[in-house]
């Protein structure tokens, strides 16, 4: 496979210079924002393979950005990371059609395998 | 997109009242509706006609829903299933949606928001059929594309 290039969407800057320096570490082209306008821009501007955003974020939260992935990028896999989960946010995320819900605290190298199958299923 | 025509919808579901409501609407609303009380009758079903739909209570009777899920799909692969849950989790959601759930119902609910619902479902049936027949057009044609090359 070659370098996957994955966006993640934080508005915590802890959580988003762990996960940058985690994929970076494993090769992959990472590009960091802090919300969904931001991201938005970076989606724009370059070939992204997968969206990692998390779900409570100011000026956009995620279920909006993935609303707007989804329509501009409909083939884009997003996945969901969430502080905060609740049966109305997975049952919006998943109806979606997001590649999949994910609960913080996470194992990241179970975050890492879940990304990574999912960047290879979108290119199967 | 052309419409589906086979309309056939499963409920599987061991509440009466849930099912005589259900089947009510539904038939009303111009589907053709067979019922199951439990996962064997439901699977045994499943093996008799291509359902496009199937609403399947969380709690069904006899052998766990994931099981069924996967034995369902394994037999129609196009239906789309819809989850009825009286008490759903969070955890419950995500592994319904992760076992190739369409949808999900939360009762108690009003029988005539289900359109959404359906409309959802139906659509999603018509993408799996579509990847089906695409599938198995490129299953066809590879010796020929292996011969080209």
């Amino acid at each position: 496979m070659n370098q996957p290039s994955i966006l993640v969407v934080d508005d915590e800057l802890l959580i988003r210079d762990l996960l940058y320096d985690f994929f970076n570490e494993h090769g992959w082209d990472i590009s960091i924002a802090e919300n969904g306008e931001k991201a938005l821009e970076i989606l724009g501007s370059k070939k992204i393979d997968l969206v990692l955003t998390d779900l409570k974020m100011p000026v956009m939260d995620g279920l909006d950005l993935t609303s707007h992935v989804k329509r501009d990028y409909p083939d884009m896999p997003v996945v969901i990371m969430t502080g905060y989960p609740s049966v109305d946010s997975a049952v919006s995320a998943l109806r979606q059609k997001v590649a999949d819900y994910i609960i913080k605290p996470f194992n990241i190298n179970h975050l890492y395998k879940t990304i990574e199958k999912k960047i290879k299923d979108k290119k199967d | 997109m052309s419409e589906l025509i086979n309309k056939n919808i499963l409920i599987a579901d061991n509440d009466e009242l849930i099912v005589r409501n259900l089947k009510e609407f539904l038939i009303n609303s111009g589907y053709k509706i067979d019922t199951a009380e439990n996962c064997i009758e439901l699977i045994t079903k499943v093996k008799k006609k291509q359902y496009r739909i199937i609403i399947l209570d969380y709690y069904l009777k006899e052998s766990g829903v994931y099981n069924v899920l996967d034995e369902l799909y394994d037999i129609n692969s196009t239906a789309a299933v819809i989850m009825m849950f009286s008490d759903p989790s969070v955890d419950r959601v995500i592994a319904a949606f992760r076992k190739g759930v369409t949808d999900i119902i939360v009762k108690p609910f009003n029988v005539s928001e289900l359109n959404a619902n359906l409309e959802t479902a139906f659509k999603q049936c018509k993408r799996n059929i579509d990847f089906q027949v695409f599938s198995r057009k490129i299953k066809k044609d590879e010796p020929a594309l292996i011969e080209k090359v």
